[in-house]
């Protein structure tokens, strides 16, 4: 069911209805679970391509059985390899296309973030950080909430069964209630507006360097190509935190505190401080559950303070290769992943070094001012290049890095930072200058539901105007 | 859940007074009378100019869209078709050549022949079946038989094969595609309502096109691309056009093939069995395109297939435009296809001067 | 503050010492990342290896990435001196 139509609207609201006016006691053991089996239907045609999601899941919820009765290590190695094995066959990764994949078509959305999930609940049950036995019913809300079924936000189990005892009977306030209704009318903005508005401006700087028969100026070519790398990362910006205000706020009605994924992840001043700020439920649980025991593995077996930072270098290489590899199944990802994890690498190895012979308090002089800004705009510009990635596939990125060379790279690199450094600071300026006045009025009742409603009329229009061009939630894919 | 149903009461109650601000405003700016007038198609555009909008022609002509304008016309018509290149022609010019006819603009953006037919089969359809008393002015040039795949596919429509109509309709539910054709979603009795409840946001689309338009003249007007072909200013648009080209009209080996062709002579030869008559204008393009352009070479060297075969159907007629006038500096041309505001005056006074001397042939 | 927090207490204060190498270290509660500079995400984990061997103790995944405070590791190492 797409998010963006006006069947999951009525069906959200018939949720709503539905989820309040049911007996408490059967909001959890009966309404939701029903609710989330509705949703995932409208995903297939018919119940057999299902059968790979059950068995999926079966095998999840069997393993942590396994490692709640057995709690010892081969358990949990078994089982993670279990759910692992069945993941990479399910989503017919390259490096195991010698197997014979399922020929029909079955539904393939959300299970990487099912496993997030499963993989979460096995390390935390074997770890004893998840004390209680995990009920069936438990596991499948969580795993199949409907919210989060699609593309997260990924949730801790541990987070979620807070909740479940007490969804629906907290009573929201006026204040909370239209907090909520005006958050999923700026996501509404940002996906059908927004995100449109940048694919197709990405799409048409594209369009103009797919031509390799006109000989053009590098300064042309790199123009366009960092200017569409912007415009791509823009609209994957608009278009995913759009999607996670809707789904955020949704669940908030419901009475579900869903995660955040997103703080203003483009005002970063290093790729380091980035990844705390895009897709922060994925980049939390990749610390977590990969990067962190990485670290702390190398630390025991070769305790050498020095050798620290290189540890955080093997240790971002290894979990960025595979967070590109979770990206997408094609070379062109893991080729994306190395360039991120080179990106964290040569930020932690420079923040080393500006300690070393600068002072600790570095950061506090070079993270604001001027060179902020130009932190910023090198994180942004960095970023941008890399999700080239995902718009390119593996041909055209080699005849562009033969086109380009390292000059070509280098020189859109730094008309990036300029490029943004200039947007931003005019966007810095006119917040400085208007920010203040704007807050007060969105303060007044009259002045703020007037201007939500004309935002909703827009949106509507403007999904009218669109048609077919709104894009897709782009990270349903992954 | 109280809180939940006042907060969505107080938004619907604001939504409604955006609502029905805009919904007076679209029956002020564009009132109802002036749409439906049976004889001009398009007759509102007059501030904006004389053609229709490709994507809004619900706005502007809905009850034509709908196939719900089922009165006979009674009058001679000339119903002018095309695509951009046409777009600054002005309907008056003609109107005064010829005023025993009512002149009507329905030319579109981006129009292959698919999208040309789909706009006589709405002329067909508002006059239930009949074209008689209707001459058809084809404008065309070598944009005309771009394939759908291509002329479709660049637009972004989900179902890259819609046509401007279809997509109009498919658009606002008004219409679902059904084994390839459209059906009406709502009973006919109920589409010129819900157009109705449509038009605040029609409206809006108005304006965004508007906006749209002043912005690219705008930007044209900093970027005059007049240079001559020999200086630079004149090879870099030579250069990205050819790019926009190449861009817009797909794999050369799939331009300009049979099923096109059969198509136009098809639509010629059904616009000529309803009772209609065509004139079939090959517009003119800048000279310094001619030597460099792979898809203009291969319109040229195969357009004379059609050309003789549709010469053979009655009251159909075929004029190469630049035929008809002196030679045309490429100065007069904004870019490879496109010609100036003054220029395509020129054209349509040529074009009406010569339906004029033929109007015996074409059965008036 | 009971005999035995607070000698976990000087404890980890000489683990966070050893750590940052910074003698002038003197950990409280409310003590976060952002008191020390250099207490980044990888010299967190470094932390808990240092108060791991210490302390004798594992963390789990779950622990280690939600610690928040100094307060939070006192109270940890409180818990597993109890069993």
């Amino acid at each position: 069911m797409d998010f963006l139509s006006i069947k999951f609207f009525i069906f959200f609201f018939s949720a709503i209805c539905i989820f309040y006016l049911s007996p408490l006691r059967y909001r959890i053991s009966v309404v939701f679970p029903l609710l989330n089996l509705f949703f995932i239907l409208t995903y297939v045609n018919n119940l057999s391509q299902l059968l790979p999601l059950v068995v999926f899941l079966g095998a999840g919820f069997i393993g942590i059985r396994l490692v709640e009765t057995f709690a010892n290590r081969v358990a949990f190695i078994t089982s993670l390899s279990v759910i692992l094995v069945i993941f990479v066959y399910l989503k017919k990764y390259a490096f195991v296309s010698f197997l014979p994949f399922i020929s029909r078509s079955y539904l393939s959305v959300g299970l990487s973030y099912i496993l997030f999930r499963m993989v979460q609940m096995l390390i935390d049950v074997y770890q004893k950080s998840i004390q209680e036995r995990v009920s069936l019913v438990s596991f499948s809300n969580f795993c199949c909430n409907f919210l989060t079924f699609v593309s997260g936000p990924i949730q801790r189990y541990q987070d979620y069964k807070l909740q479940e005892s007490s969804l629906g009977q907290k009573a929201l306030t006026e204040r909370e209630v239209f907090d909520s209704f005006s958050r999923m009318i700026h996501g509404l903005f940002k996906v059908v507006i927004l995100s449109t508005l940048c694919m197709g401006y990405y799409k048409w700087f594209f369009s103009f360097m797919q031509d390799s028969t006109v000989n053009e100026s590098s300064l042309v070519l790199c123009r366009k190509f960092i200017l569409a790398s912007f415009f791509c990362s823009l609209y994957l910006y608009f278009n995913f935190s759009g999607y996670m205000d809707i789904v955020i706020s949704f669940g908030k009605i419901l009475g579900f505190e869903l995660p955040e994924n997103f703080n203003r992840p483009f005002e970063s001043r290093s790729f380091l401080e980035f990844w705390s700020r895009w897709h922060i439920t994925l980049s939390e649980w990749f610390k977590f559950y990969l990067f962190n025991p990485f670290v702390l593995f190398l630390t025991d077996k070769w305790p050498n303070r020095k050798a620290v930072p290189y540890y955080g270098v093997l240790a971002y290489f290894f979990v960025f290769f595979i967070m590109g590899a979770w990206h997408g199944s094609s070379w062109v990802f893991l080729i994306y992943g190395l360039f991120l994890g080179a990106g964290m690498s040569i930020n932690k190895l420079f923040d080393v070094l500006m300690r070393k012979y600068y002072s600790v308090q570095y950061k506090k002089i070079i993270e604001h001012g001027l060179s902020g800004l130009l932190g910023t705009a090198l994180t942004f510009s960095y970023w941008s290049m890399g999700t080239s990635c995902c718009w390119l596939d593996l041909k055209d990125l080699v005849k562009l890095m033969i086109k380009f060379k390292i000059q070509g790279f280098l020189m859109s690199f730094l008309l990036g930072i300029f490029l943004w450094a200039g947007a931003l600071w005019l966007v810095r300026g006119f917040k400085y200058i208007f920010g203040r006045g704007i807050t007060s009025l969105n303060g007044n009742f009259y002045f703020s539901r007037t201007w939500l409603s004309f935002e909703l009329f827009i949106v509507i229009g403007f999904w009218f105007y669109g048609f077919g061009g709104i894009p897709d939630f782009v990270y349903k894919a992954f | 859940m109280k809180n939940i149903l006042r907060q969505t009461g107080i938004i619907i109650a604001f939504f409604s007074f955006w609502y029905l601000l805009f919904l007076l405003l679209s029956y002020h700016l564009y009132p109802i009378s002036k749409v439906i007038d049976n004889s001009r198609v398009g007759h509102s555009n007059h501030v904006r100019g004389d053609v229709l909008k490709g994507n809004i022609y619900l706005y502007d002509a809905p009850n034509i869209l709908l196939g719900s304008w089922l009165s006979k016309h009674n009058t001679n018509r000339i119903i002018i078709l095309g695509a951009s290149n046409s777009v600054k022609m002005r309907a008056a010019i003609m109107q005064k050549i010829l005023p025993d006819f009512s002149v009507n603009h329905a030319t579109v953006r981006g129009s292959n022949v698919t999208q040309l037919r789909n706009v006589v089969d709405v002329f067909r359809m508002s006059s239930q079946g009949s074209l008689k008393r209707t001459i058809f002015i084809i404008n065309l040039f070598c944009g005309t038989f771009i394939n759908n795949k291509s002329s479709m596919g660049h637009v972004v429509w989900k179902n890259k094969n819609l046509t401007y109509f279809e997509a109009e309709g498919l658009r606002y539910g008004l219409y679902k595609l059904s084994n390839n054709t459209l059906e009406p979603t709502l009973d006919p009795h109920f589409m010129p309502l819900a157009v109705h409840l449509l038009r605040p946001f029609l409206l809006g689309e108005i304006i965004l096109y508007d906006i749209k338009l002043y912005y690219d003249n705008f930007w044209l007007s900093l970027h005059p691309s007049k240079g001559s072909p020999q200086d630079s200013q004149g090879e870099e648009m030579k250069r990205a056009s050819l790019v926009e080209w190449k861009n817009a009209y797909g794999d050369i080996r799939e331009y300009m093939e049979a099923p096109e062709m059969d198509s136009f002579i098809s639509l010629c030869k059904e616009i000529e069995q309803s009772g209609g008559s065509v004139v079939v204008v090959e517009l003119p393009t800048p000279s310094w395109m001619h030597g460099i352009n792979e898809y203009y070479k291969k319109y040229i060297s195969k357009r004379q297939l059609y050309i003789n075969k549709i010469e053979t159907i009655p009251r159909v007629r075929y004029i190469d435009l630049a035929t008809l006038l002196p030679p045309i500096p490429d100065a007069d041309f904004v870019d490879s296809v496109h010609p100036t505001q003054e220029e395509a005056e020129v054209w349509e006074k040529a074009i009406s001067q010569y339906v004029l001397s033929q109007r015996r042939f074409l059965g008036f | 503050m009971t005999d035995a927090r607070s000698q976990i207490k000087i404890r980890l204060n000489k683990v966070f010492r050893d750590v940052f190498d910074n003698g002038l270290i003197e950990v409280f509660g409310e003590m976060t990342a952002k008191d020390i500079s250099e207490w980044d995400s990888l010299m967190h984990v470094v932390l808990v290896a240092a108060i791991q061997k210490e302390f004798g103790v594992r963390f789990s995944a779950a622990q280690i990435g939600q610690l928040k405070n100094v307060g939070e590791v006192l109270d940890l190492l409180e818990k597993h001196n109890s069993r």
